[in-house]
């Protein structure tokens, strides 16, 4: 089921409505029944796949809790399943597609060296598995669960709790990627819907279609547009297709974070946060810190610091970094060009690191990297590093991202090309929502560093929002009339959706 | 003592009373000015956004829907537009109903691909077509006029009738019919799908293949037809009530359940409608269902015939087929013979549009590109050639 859905919109309402009205004991099995439909809706028979991973996740974390001896052994049993189901499910083309090639092209150069050699009649194999949604956002919820259980971490022996945890439709399918601690300790709490709890969820779920509908899928249309006709664009046009995706991607996960946590604050529970406005990021490391917060922690405690963390000779540190970005992209999706993009973060984080090693070797350096110019400077290089590395993420083959990149570069001609791009930009709604959204942000930054009650209108206004739900309730739905408005003719899912 | 006692706290309760109907009224108050104050905010961002003017057809007693004049539309559907409809409600600039001596005068019909909200009122091949025209040929005819009357929805009995009614006027040289996949199935009703159809006339052929009229779902439909003061004014000048309609026809086309929850609310609301016998009546057959290409050409035949009448030429130009749809070429087959038969031009955009290397390119999902309206103008320039030669 899709957040931006009709389906989703009659779905959450009921939920949360019977949610509230039955008695709090049940409540749990509501949720946890409202999320097995939410994920069955698309495919039902995964819905057993689920349910499968979660009880043996479940008897793993009990066993490796009881167990004295060979605790090792059973954890690693557990990691290999959980892995395995995910290679299984999402790598199993790609890794046979790329062993066919292999042999393939192996053969055909061993024919060109020996002629007696024969060419491999291995035909191309088509494995046909559909990847069942958010399988990457679980399988990296059971491994966290698995390994805090193995160092000491205090099991879940309620399975009806551990299912839950599990499914939680608000972050089933795109993450966050939970820590079952802090989840367990919002179970069953609080007893009532408080009025800031609606409120908040109410506004992070707007917010988020907002920035889904009104500026990712908007954007969207432009890019895709760019990215199919790589071949065709002008200079200005590139530069549009490039940087639009890189937002795009922002809009619509941040969007998806959004509507999920406002959903999860409409029952109570509080979902972490994955986005820090990421593109202020004065540095790549500082990126990783701002950006998909919850995947970049799972990287670092389950695989970063396994390895040797930043505790290594300087060389096994970049090694570490190079690995977990590398496999980072391959999380992504079971493709090259996800692994390159993840080899260019990596390479960035390298580069990144030894950067500010040089410069606090020296003093001058040291000072001026306090100063306001030296941090937007890095915001800049930091922003031109994503659009990049956003070209390997989106473009299909490694040909679209050399079109692309040297279309955006002064140094090669483009034959007078239109542009057609630019102009279905400047005739979208996009420019105008940004701007709104731009302001938006300033206004809510302002008003936090602003004291309501010395401006009387603003104190009025906020007197009248908190005491009158009439009000509240017309501005909500001016908000969903705005962004009804702005929506494309057809809804299309989340990017995050395919990981 | 007590009397006093209890005259104090009456007037406590009085005053309590008092200010608490008096904040009610005070939050109601505020409430009433929130709400205008959003709807006002609303509809000035909608509207300074290009949003919710994508609503350009009105109700209409006789066709079923037209075009609303002088209507600022701004289509972002597929592809984008920013017009005004024309002051008689024409896709077209201006153009008076009186002909300018030594012009020679072009009517376009057809549905959404003549009317090519899709793209600048310039691109359209109308304009293109115009402007071929009178920059090369010129020297056999003083002016040429194109008028675009193509107009959303309409099946080929419509544009009949539009013909009939407004166009005649006009006084066309040439008059050109757009046939769109489709059509034919717009032309006629089935038993089975009265209750749902669209709201337009419908055409039937009697036992001796006598063409008739069909306003049985018009007449059913009176009252959505007939003029709505208050829905007529937000129609044309709400950027409110235009996304709403439009959420309303994406969600319908969309998401099923939202089509199967409609149809719900529709049935519960109608249902006082299903026992009353007047709605009966004309819901019933009076006629068995139809074959709806028979009706098409019967539809043509008598265009044709009326523009031939006043010694007019006619065009039957068939939408461009790219990917060989069967039921299409079909039809293309049966239009031809028509043609052949009654003597009018038939060109089938087919051939053009795949001769061009990536075809696609000539279309925004089912309506033509920039490119394809430049197609179809230089291809209908040759006809129009062809013919005005033939006349001098």
């Amino acid at each position: 089921m899709l957040f931006n859905s009709f389906t989703y919109l009659v779905f959450l309402p009921i939920v949360v409505a019977l949610y509230w009205v039955i008695p709090a004991r049940f409540r749990t099995w509501l949720l946890l029944v409202a999320s097995y439909l939410f994920y069955m809706n698309w495919i039902p028979v995964y819905g057993l796949l689920i349910i499968f991973l979660t009880l043996v996740n479940y008897g793993l974390g009990l066993i490796i809790a009881k167990a004295n001896k060979n605790r090792k052994l059973i954890l690693t049993i557990g990691l290999c399943f959980n892995i395995g189901a995910l290679c299984f499910f999402k790598y199993a083309s790609f890794l046979a597609e790329n062993a066919w090639l292999a042999v393939y092209n192996g053969s055909q150069f061993l024919h060109s060296v020996i002629p007696a050699a024969p060419i491999s009649q291995w035909q191309n194999p088509v494995v046909n598995i559909l990847l069942p949604l958010g399988i990457s956002f679980f399988t990296f919820e059971f491994i966290h669960y698995i390994v805090d259980v193995y160092k000491g971490s205090s099991p879940i022996y309620n399975l009806k709790n551990f299912a839950l945890f599990a499914a939680f439709f608000p972050s089933q399918i795109a993450g966050p990627i939970k820590r079952y601690q802090d989840f367990m300790n919002q179970l069953g709490h609080p007893l009532t819907l408080k009025q800031a709890d609606f409120g908040g969820g109410v506004f992070l779920i707007l917010q988020g279609l907002y920035k889904k509908i009104v500026l990712g899928d908007n954007l969207g249309t432009i890019v895709n547009y760019g990215f199919t006709h790589a071949n065709q664009l002008g200079r200005l046009d590139a530069w549009i297709a490039v940087v639009g995706f890189t937002f795009q991607i922002f809009f619509d996960f941040s969007g998806y974070t959004d509507i999920g946590r406002g959903s999860a604050m409409l029952f109570g529970y509080k979902v972490p946060e994955n986005f820090n406005l990421p593109f202020l990021a004065a540095n790549l490391t500082e990126f990783w810190h701002r950006w998909h917060m919850s995947l970049s922690t799972w990287l670092r405690d389950y695989l970063f610091f396994p390895l040797g963390g930043s505790r290594v000779p300087p060389w096994r540190v970049r090694f570490n970094l190079m690995i977990t970005m590398v496999l980072g992209g391959l999380w992504h999706g079971a493709a090259w060009h996800y692994m390159l993009w993840g080899a260019f973060h990596g390479l960035g984080l390298v580069i990144s690191k030894d950067w500010h090693d040089f410069v606090s070797k020296f003093s001058n350096l040291s000072k001026w990297r306090l100063s306001k110019l030296w941090h937007w400077c890095g915001v800049g290089y930091t922003l031109l590093f994503l659009f990049i590395a956003g070209l390997f993420f989106r473009a299909e083959t490694l040909q679209d991202v050399w079109v692309l990149f040297s279309t955006m570069l002064p140094l090669f001609s483009l034959n007078g090309r239109s542009h057609e791009l630019v102009q279905m930009f400047l005739v979208s709604t996009v420019p105008i929502s940004i701007i709104a959204y731009c302001l938006f942000l300033i206004a809510k930054e302002a008003l936090q560093k602003i004291s309501i009650s010395e401006i009387p209108v603003a104190n009025a206004v906020l007197e009248l929002w908190q005491n009158s739900a009439p009000v509240r309730l017309v501005a909500y739905i001016s908000i969903g009339l705005l962004i009804l408005g702005f929506a494309p003719n057809k809804m299309s899912p989340f990017i995050y959706f395919q990981f | 003592m007590i009397t006093s006692t209890i005259t104090y706290s009456t007037d406590t309760v009085d005053s309590k009373k008092g200010s608490k109907s008096a904040g009610f009224a005070k939050y109601a108050l505020q409430s009433v000015v929130f709400l205008f104050l959003c709807i006002v905010l609303l509809e000035g961002y909608l509207k300074l956004a290009g949003v919710g003017g994508q609503e350009f057809l009105r109700p209409s007693i006789k066709m079923g829907c037209e075009h609303i004049p002088g209507k600022r539309v701004i289509w972002r559907l597929e592809g984008y537009s920013h017009d005004r409809l024309s002051k008689v409600g024409l896709r077209d600039s201006e153009h008076s109903i009186t002909k300018e001596a030594g012009t020679y005068r072009i009517a376009l019909l057809g549905d959404s691909a003549v009317e090519s909200l899709q793209v600048d009122l310039n691109q359209t091949f109308g304009k293109v077509l115009e402007s071929l025209l009178n920059t090369k040929q010129r020297a056999t005819v003083r002016q040429f006029e194109v008028v675009n009357f193509g107009c959303s929805s309409y099946s080929t009995g419509q544009e009949v009738l539009q013909y009939e009614s407004e166009i005649d006027k006009y006084q066309p040289d040439a008059v050109v019919l757009l046939y769109n996949r489709g059509d034919s199935l717009e032309n006629v009703i089935h038993d089975k799908d009265r209750k749902h159809a669209e709201i337009r006339p419908y055409f039937y052929l009697d036992q001796n293949g006598q063409l008739h009229q069909d306003n049985s779902v018009l007449n059913n439909n009176m009252d959505k037809l007939k003029p709505q003061p208050i829905k007529d004014f937000l129609r044309e000048h709400s950027a409110i009530h235009g996304v709403l309609t439009q959420a309303d026809l994406s969600l319908t086309i969309n998401e099923p359940r939202y089509r199967k929850i409609k149809s719900w609310i529709e049935a519960l609301v109608n249902l006082p409608k299903r026992f009353d016998p007047k709605n009966q009546s004309t819901l019933t057959a009076i006629y068995p269902d139809q074959n709806d290409m028979a009706v098409t050409k019967a539809l043509i035949e008598r265009l044709a015939n009326n523009i031939a009448q006043k010694n007019r030429t006619f065009i039957l130009m068939i939408f461009p087929n790219i990917v060989h749809y069967d039921v299409l070429l079909q039809q293309a087959k049966q239009l031809k013979t028509l043609a052949d038969n009654k003597h009018f031009r038939c060109l089938d955009l087919s051939s053009s549009f795949l001769a061009d290397k990536d075809p696609n390119s000539n279309f925004i999902q089912y309506h033509f590109s920039k490119k394809g309206h430049e197609v179809v103008a230089s291809q209908l320039m040759q006809v129009i050639n062809e013919r005005v030669m033939l006349k001098n």
